[in-house]
């Protein structure tokens, strides 16, 4: 898509320069692309904190892990 | 995290760490390592390793539950073990072996994934720092011991 964005030139070339983007629209894509997946990060372990799925306790889960791994050679 | 030269890095959180996150009521002597884990995942550097989301699905018997977990999962930054970490990850099981402890494969998976990223790991599995001081103290040059010792634990972890 073409647009016309008003930005800060001097951020825009530090943005490019810290993704390693080798233009100025791909710094910005890779911009976007970072803070869609960090909000979608977010909204993920917002949705799982204190929801109580899952295992009892950590607990249970080492003891799992423990006979999981009990036959080893 | 910061490394030593002063660069954020990202933390890879055991399945431990996670269901720590998912507790209600998680045990007060967890507080520490729910707080680092809060924080890395407000910064946007926690990440699960692929394994950990197989054994959060096996916790969860629930139909409903597990629809609702799984979806929430696939919003969570997840790490694929590569087939170098995978051979890792056997070594560093065949070490332990070889030492006459258990070898529970999900724990080589984390630690191995750890270790081929060069990432802390959190953890409240006192196992991984068991194994850990195992191969510190070994003077065994198995490729597996010096994996184990290359693992760098997150301060906040359990028994770390």
């Amino acid at each position: 898509m073409r647009t016309t964005l008003n930005l800060d030139r001097e951020l825009l070339e530090e943005a490019k320069t810290a993704l390693r983007a080798a233009s100025f629209t791909e710094a910005i894509e890779t911009a976007l692309r970072e803070v869609v997946a960090r909000a979608r990060a977010r909204e993920g372990w917002a949705e799982l904190m204190g929801s109580d799925l899952s295992w009892g306790s950590a607990e249970e889960l080492v003891e799992y892990r423990r006979r999981f791994g009990a036959r080893a050679p | 995290m910061w490394n030593t030269v002063g660069v954020s890095v990202p933390v890879l959180l055991d399945t431990t760490a996670a269901i720590l996150l998912l507790r209600r009521h998680p045990p007060a002597e967890a507080e520490a390592l729910i707080r680092v884990a809060k924080a890395e995942i407000e910064d946007g550097r926690a990440f699960l390793p692929a394994v950990a989301v197989t054994e959060l699905l096996v916790g969860e018997g629930r139909p409903m539950e597990a629809a609702r977990l799984t979806e929430a999962l696939t919003r969570v930054p997840t790490v694929l073990l590569p087939v170098e970490a995978a051979r890792l990850a056997g070594a560093m099981g065949a070490f332990l072996a070889g030492e006459g402890g258990p070898v529970p494969l999900p724990d080589l998976m984390v630690a191995a994934t750890a270790a081929w990223l060069d990432v802390p790991l959190l953890t409240w599995d006192g196992d991984f720092a068991r194994s850990l001081r195992l191969a510190r103290t070994s003077e065994s040059r198995h490729p597996g011991a010096e994996a184990w010792r290359k693992l760098n634990l997150h301060p906040a972890s359990r028994n770390a």
